[in-house]
């Protein structure tokens, strides 16, 4: 570690920022190195992605120093980071879907850039930069018709285009296949051994073991034990100074009385999407949904509550057909649906705290002449912001927009707390959310499922669905290729199951 | 600068919290035209100022709904012309006054709900875009009041209709408490409901409110019977101060009704908005068209000047929402 001062491109000191008054960092200090990853890890809320922000432009810092290349660095823009050599891979993407991948791999460019050159050259451009990673796309493509995993790789390109010294990273592997993953941990390699440094944000702790020199972890806003090398820690001891509590058991899965069967869904059929599906719920029971990308898990949930149509098929609740489904009906039965997309789907992300979680039982939260009883919503939204541990400031002025995506999820769910559901379909719930607010998540599935609730939980982690689902389908090609009781439940029967054509 | 928000005063004033730049250029306004303007700060103008925004602030409290879903209501005018050629037909019609009279206020009224019901099916069934709806609309039954009447005015309808405008009631009148009166329940409806919950929750996003099982069309529907209904009562004041059916009546008003509602802070794009800002806008809009006059200023220049204000308005607004 004979690290001299030139080798050192970014260092931070003393970094504060305050979000109205609130500390969200405290006293944050790091360095980086040329050619070195730096893997930052902490729970969602902790204050990652608002670091990442201040040394992107995006976010002023309240006080403390900056220094890259040696030079005092105050970005007041993202365009002063781009301009300093830094480049900024977002978790949510920032390509124009409907252009080409050279396009938009140019498209910052605006008028004095290659934009306005005739399509063919700017192909070849593209093309070069591409073939210098070694990444084999097609440059007249729409990026709309790309995978996730080549998405990411256009924002690379993008990236490297400008000629970045530094590149963040902020979970770049939620949506990726996984070997889409080899091949962006590849490139993360080569750019490393040409001096690019790297800070990499991620939940998914094995691969920041396996990517980074060094970790930091961050919790509430703090480092915790400073900046150390990957070998040199634990990936236990890294999550005991993440949550600042020890998570004996990551999935705590608890023996429930299963009951009557409450959904009975039988041979749905979505031309092209869904080939016949039937899957049974029972109250008690939580029921894991598994399968790749493309096996039909959410366009299935999605059939079943209403929002997608289908073209035929029966649905049963609690021993009724369900003839015409859609999520008023649903809501009356006490049926809850979380989407895979909290932001879209999920929240009203202007509003605040309590409004949010008062939207699903807003039609009982009345008094006389439908005058909305206020006391009754933010005491009723006080319960649940206790009950699920969301962290947040004045609930009744507190913006969803501003909350961390562990919390945000968590609102989602406290939506649906209010209804006491008896059944619950779950999309994704973890999906981007760290290891704290993961475990309260599933300690409050296991609840409802404990209370009589049915729960069908999609996902693509394996290992969570194996932790807390009492029964598994997976899915395949628009199919339930088969279900596993738990006794029978492993990662290879699981993989099997859902590659089966 | 400080921040609008902290200054304490105007969070007491209940429900106008949110239309804070409204009120401060209103303030700032009623006193640089007291002092620079002729004649401007006498009762009698002041107290006309007032009756005659009557109609802009029904205009505007019903575009506030629509726009609180991000929608805007063109048709607005069209009510205000066809109600009015109505109106008149049926009291004009050789009824006796007894009857004629409110049979004609109640299909004043009808018309207003049946072109609100029109947009709103258009728009939640149809899935149109409310700016092509009722912008059809607007010119269907704008051409259909000039159409009945061959572009000419339907005079001498009954005084006691006419008295709709002149009459008064300890000694506010009827336009001031018919203006108020729905100004109330609808802010009663938008602030303190339920169904207000609904429509600013469903105008954020309708994606989520569909979701967690609010009822998005429904809601929507309504809007725009809201927006006809509050359309329909501005055509009868109107109409009552004439005393006579006019087709082309309202039809230069559509700007000013939207100026209105963008100076009370209610965003274009939806969500977010308040009735009490469009009630001071529309307030605002009057008083700037009658000191303008009374110093002579053009008609033109005096558009000119509205639209600078709502500019100004809307970037405060930006610039509030950018800090927040």
């Amino acid at each position: 570690m004979a690290a001299t001062n030139r080798d050192v491109v970014l260092k931070i000191d003393g970094l504060n920022k305050n979000f109205d008054g609130v500390r969200v960092l405290r006293d944050v200090g790091f360095s980086l190195r040329k050619g070195m990853v730096l893997g930052v890890v902490g729970e969602n809320g902790a204050g990652k992605s608002t670091l990442l922000n201040v040394l992107g432009g995006v976010y002023q810092r309240t006080s403390g120093e900056i220094e890259l290349f040696g030079e005092k660095y105050r970005p007041r823009e993202p365009m002063d980071a781009t301009r300093a050599g830094i480049a900024f891979i977002h978790q949510e993407l920032n390509l124009f879907t409907n252009l080409t991948v050279a396009e938009n791999i140019f498209v910052d460019e605006g008028i004095r850039g290659r934009m306005f050159l005739p399509p063919k050259l700017l192909d070849r451009k593209a093309k070069t930069i591409l073939d210098a990673l070694a990444i084999d796309l097609d440059p007249a493509a729409r990026v709309e018709d790309l995978t996730m995993g080549m998405r990411q790789m256009v924002e690379i390109a993008k990236a490297v285009s400008k000629d970045a010294k530094i590149i963040f990273f902020d979970e770049p592997t939620t949506s990726l296949s996984t070997s889409e993953k080899e091949t962006l941990f590849k490139l993360i390699r080569d750019f490393a051994a040409k001096g690019i440094s790297m800070i990499y944000i991620s939940h998914a702790l094995d691969d920041v073991f396996m990517l980074c020199d060094e970790v930091l972890v961050i919790r509430d806003g703090e480092t915790v034990g400073g900046q150390v090398r990957s070998g040199a820690i634990t990936k236990d001891e890294a999550i005991n100074r993440m949550v600042g509590r020890k998570i004996g058991q990551i999935y705590p899965y608890v023996e429930k009385t299963v009951g009557e069967v409450l959904l009975d869904v039988k041979g749905i059929v979505r031309s092209g999407v869904l080939d016949g599906v039937s899957i049974a719920v029972r109250s008690g029971e939580i029921v894991g949904l598994f399968g790749l990308m493309g096996a039909g898990r959410t366009e299935l949930a999605r059939a079943i509550y209403g929002v997608d149509p289908f073209d035929s098929g029966r649905i049963e609740f609690k021993g009724r057909a369900i003839a015409d489904p859609d999520p008023m009906l649903w809501v009356r039965e006490k049926v809850a649906f979380i989407t895979e997309n909290r932001r879209d789907e999920g929240l009203l992300l202007p509003k605040t705290v309590v409004d949010n979680i008062s939207l699903v039982n807003l039609p009982h939260m009345r008094k006389r002449l439908a005058v909305l009883d206020r006391a009754g919503q933010s005491a009723a939204a006080a319960e649940t912001v206790s009950k699920l541990r969301i962290k947040t400031g004045d609930a009744n002025r507190q913006i969803v927009r501003n909350l961390s995506g562990g919390n945000q999820q968590k609102v989602v769910i406290g939506k649906w707390l209010l209804i006491r559901p008896d059944l619950f379909i779950l999309d994704e719930p973890t999906r981007g959310v760290d290891v704290g607010s993961k475990f309260d998540i599933y300690t409050y599935i296991n609840a409802l499922a404990a209370s009589g609730t049915g729960v069908l939980f999609i996902s693509s982690e394996m290992e969570e669905l194996v932790g807390v689902c009492d029964r598994i389908a997976v899915m395949c090609g628009g199919r339930i290729a088969g279900e596993l009781e738990r006794a029978q439940f492993s990662s290879e029967a699981l993989l099997k199951l859902a590659l089966e054509k | 600068m400080k921040d609008l928000r902290d200054y304490d005063f105007l969070k007491h004033v209940k429900g106008f919290a949110s239309a804070q730049s409204a009120i401060v250029f209103f303030i700032v306004y009623l006193i640089v035209a007291a002092l620079l303007v002729p004649k401007f700060a006498n009762a009698e103008n002041l107290v006309n100022i007032v009756v005659q925004s009557s109609e802009l602030i029904l205009l505007a409290c019903g575009m506030t709904f629509v726009f609180l879903n991000g929608g805007i209501d063109f048709s607005q005018i069209a009510v205000i012309a066809l109600g009015s050629v109505i109106g008149a037909q049926i009291m004009v019609s050789g009824l006796p006054p007894a009857v004629g009279v409110p049979l004609g206020v109640l299909a004043m009224l009808c018309l207003g709900l049946a072109v609100g019901a029109v947009n709103g099916l258009a728009v939640t069934l149809l899935k149109m875009p409310s700016f092509v709806a009722t912008m059809a609309t607007q010119l269907v039954f704008s051409g259909a009041a000039l159409t009945i009447t061959r572009s000419k005015t339907i005079p001498r309808l009954p005084r006691a209709f006419g008295e709709i405008a002149r009459g008064s009631l300890f000694g506010v009148q009827y336009p001031i408490i018919i203006a108020l009166a729905v100004f109330a329940v609808l802010a009663f409806l938008l602030n303190r409901t339920i169904y207000g919950k609904y429509i600013t929750s469903i105008g954020t996003n309708h994606k989520t409110a569909k979701i967690s099982g609010l009822p998005v069309r429904l809601t929507i529907f309504s809007l725009f019977l809201i927006s006809g209904l509050c359309a329909a009562f501005a055509s009868i004041i109107m109409t009552a101060r004439l005393r006579g059916g006019v087709p082309s009546l309202g039809k230069d008003m559509l700007m000013d009704v939207v100026a209105a509602v963008v100076i009370g802070g209610t965003s274009v794009a939806g969500g977010e908005g308040n009735i009490h800002g469009s009630l001071i806008g529309a307030v605002l809009v009057l008083m700037l068209n009658n000191s303008l006059n009374l110093l002579g200023v053009s008609w033109y220049n005096i558009m000119l000047c509205k639209g600078l204000l709502v500019l100004i308005i809307s970037l405060l607004a930006l610039w509030q929402r950018k800090r927040a």
